[in-house]
């Protein structure tokens, strides 16, 4: 019952999707700000052409800013648009905006969707974009997009995991070698006695070996088949403002 | 009392009656024995002193006799430490503090030993083994080797207790042998529990052990093996040109040294030939019965030098070469040693983290 469901809203969601395509396909697709229902004032756009155009250059990242103003927009269908923008790209980063509701949302694909998480980008949202937006400043929201982008791209945005590997083998490194060159400077050679030894061994009077008991253990073997792995999520973040 | 007359086979310290089990208990060395045990050794070597002809008596009393009339001590002031040398070598400098010495006695023909093994390295090859030896240590401190001056190794003799213990050693354990198999989807492991019970005698001969308090016990153990075959009748040729530190630690005050070689190496010896997976030794009971004693001389090339109010020590085996020593480190240099390697190993967790995650 729940799968026929999903089907069902599959569907529903491809049509809702197909239909906002058509409505952009009213722009040419070569550029990466696109306008619709006049949400944003044509220079604003040409300026967000222009700063999108020189982030994409410079990140190696496709960037696309989507402006619709349509209230009776769900932010679902919303963010299925952004996705199946972003999806175009080999590497690519799209940001929507829904003016009529308020709602701002941003995706992924290849490279800069592998590297920022689903944490960053709702940070990329609430303290970069949706900042602008609060002040109508549709420019400066842009830009912060992309400059959120970079910032979570950058080399030195290491997940908090990954430095604490590095730690640990730091220390592990650190340690070891602190710790041999020290002992080999320490005094700790063991002289051996065995040499002493006439004949190598000792002559045995009593050497014996009584079998005293047995006994079987059974543990059982946890069947643990791994869970199916959960599909490719396009990291979206989306919040009002 | 007449059983303060027997003395200690391993030690020769003067044994008691242990009134709760009626055995001879030695209060220096903590050895028991069974009366009649002790009865029958002392007997033995009773026989041995009747056995002993006059001439050999006295050959022993001429050759203390010319060991005393041409040998001195010299003792340091600062240290304490006894160096022996003969009438044609003089002993200036002690060898532990390096402050002058000055001769203090001629030896008692006690002192002289029974046999040594005389020295077959030169000054020479102990200086530049020095120097190799020191070269390739990577963290002594730079100045530390500027200030060593390598022409103060000395050549010693130091003084060796050599002990032939008989062993009797016993150990009773329990041993396992742990099979698993998997069968459906069960793990299945069968122990198998044996009952182990090992009694052995042995013999070790010539467990080397320094007489001298002052000499680092670890050191001399490190520079073992002698090769015994080298040991010569002492005579007085062999001393000459060299120093010899008196020996002040008695074989009374070595043993436990010995003892507790014995015991480790015999119960090793003894689990060697218990073949399973795990094994808990539930008794052990190693009894050293009797320890036959000599006082010999080893050839050591050796120095002290202190750095930084620390004394350190280069020895060097005068028979086989073998090199050993306590050098300072410094520990600032391996810190930021050890620092870069960390950070290596924090650029490579990070990559290999960054790839993996
Ligand atoms: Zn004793
Ligand atoms: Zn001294």
């Amino acid at each position: 019952m729940i799968k026929l469901f999903k089907k069902l809203s599959a569907v529903i969601c491809a049509g809702a999707i197909a239909c906002s395509m058509l409505a952009f396909n009213t722009f040419a697709e070569t550029k990466r700000c696109l306008v619709n229902d006049n949400a944003i004032s044509s220079s604003d756009a040409s300026e967000i052409e222009d700063i999108l155009n020189k982030a994409s250059d410079k990140q190696g990242i496709e960037f696309m800013a989507l402006y619709i103003n349509d209230s009776s927009m769900s932010d679902s269908q919303v963010s299925a648009i952004a996705r199946s923008y972003v999806n175009k790209f080999t590497d690519g980063a799209v940001m929507i905006n829904n003016a009529g509701t308020r709602y701002t949302y941003v995706a992924f694909s290849g490279k800069a969707k592998s590297k920022i998480t689903d944490k960053e980008t709702s940070k990329i949202v609430d303290n970069y974009v949706n900042k602008k937006f609060k002040n109508s400043d549709n420019v400066g929201a842009a830009e912060a997009f992309t400059k959120g982008v970079k910032r979570y791209m950058s080399l030195l945005n290491i997940s908090p995991l990954v430095i604490a590997i590095g730690v640990g083998c730091f220390l592990v490194f650190f340690l070891i070698t602190y710790f041999s060159v020290r002992a080999k400077y320490k005094f700790h050679e063991k002289p051996n006695t065995g040499a002493y030894l006439e004949g190598g061994d000792l002559n045995y009077e009593v050497m014996e070996d009584v079998f005293v008991s047995e006994h079987t253990s059974r543990t059982s073997i946890s069947s643990s088949s791994s869970g199916g792995g959960g599909g490719g999520h396009s990291g979206g973040g989306g919040g009002h403002y | 009392m007449p059983v303060l007359e027997y003395k200690c086979p391993n030690c020769g310290g003067g044994l008691e009656l242990n009134p709760v089990n009626q055995k001879m208990k030695c209060p220096f060395c903590l050895s028991e024995f069974e009366q009649a045990e002790i009865e029958k050794i002392f007997a033995e070597q009773e026989q041995a002193k009747f056995n002993t002809d006059g001439a050999e008596e006295e050959e022993k009393a001429r050759k203390d006799a010319e060991f005393s009339g041409s040998t001195n001590i010299y003792r340091c002031q600062s240290c304490g430490a006894e160096i022996m040398a003969d009438d044609t070598t003089a002993a200036t400098f002690c060898l532990y503090c390096h402050n002058p010495v000055v001769l203090s006695a001629r030896c008692s023909g006690e002192l002289r030993p029974s046999r040594l093994v005389p020295f077959m390295t030169t000054k020479e090859q102990a200086i530049s083994n020095y120097q190799a030896w020191c070269g390739k240590k990577w963290f002594v401190p730079k100045d530390f080797k500027a200030i060593t001056t390598a022409e103060k190794i000395s050549g010693v003799y130091i003084p060796f207790w050599l002990a032939d213990c008989s062993v009797d050693g016993m150990v009773h354990a329990e041993g396992k042998k742990i099979r698993t198999w998997t069968s459906g989807n069960y793990r299945y492991t069968e122990t198998r529990i044996y009952d182990v019970a090992r009694k052995a005698k042995g013999m070790f001969r010539g467990i080397p052990a320094d007489g001298s308090s002052k000499a680092e016990d670890g050191l001399m153990d490190a520079l073992e093996p002698f090769d015994y075959s080298q040991l010569k009748e002492f005579s007085m040729n062999y001393l000459s040109g060299f120093l010899a530190e008196k020996y002040d630690v008695d074989r009374k005050d070595v043993f436990p040294r010995i003892k507790a070689r014995v015991d480790e190496n015999t119960e090793a010896v003894i689990r060697n030939t218990m073949h399973y997976d795990s094994v808990r030794v539930l008794e052990k009971n190693i009894v050293i019965e009797k320890t036959d004693w000599e006082y010999v001389m080893m050839p050591v090339w050796f120095m002290t030098y202190k750095y930084l109010d620390q004394n350190y020590y280069f020895a060097m085996n005068g028979e086989t070469g073998k090199v050993t020593g306590i050098l300072p480190l410094a520990k600032g240099k391996l810190f930021w040693v050890s620092f870069l390697v960390g950070m290596i190993g924090f650029i490579l967790g990070i990559i290999g983290g960054g790839l993996f995650l």
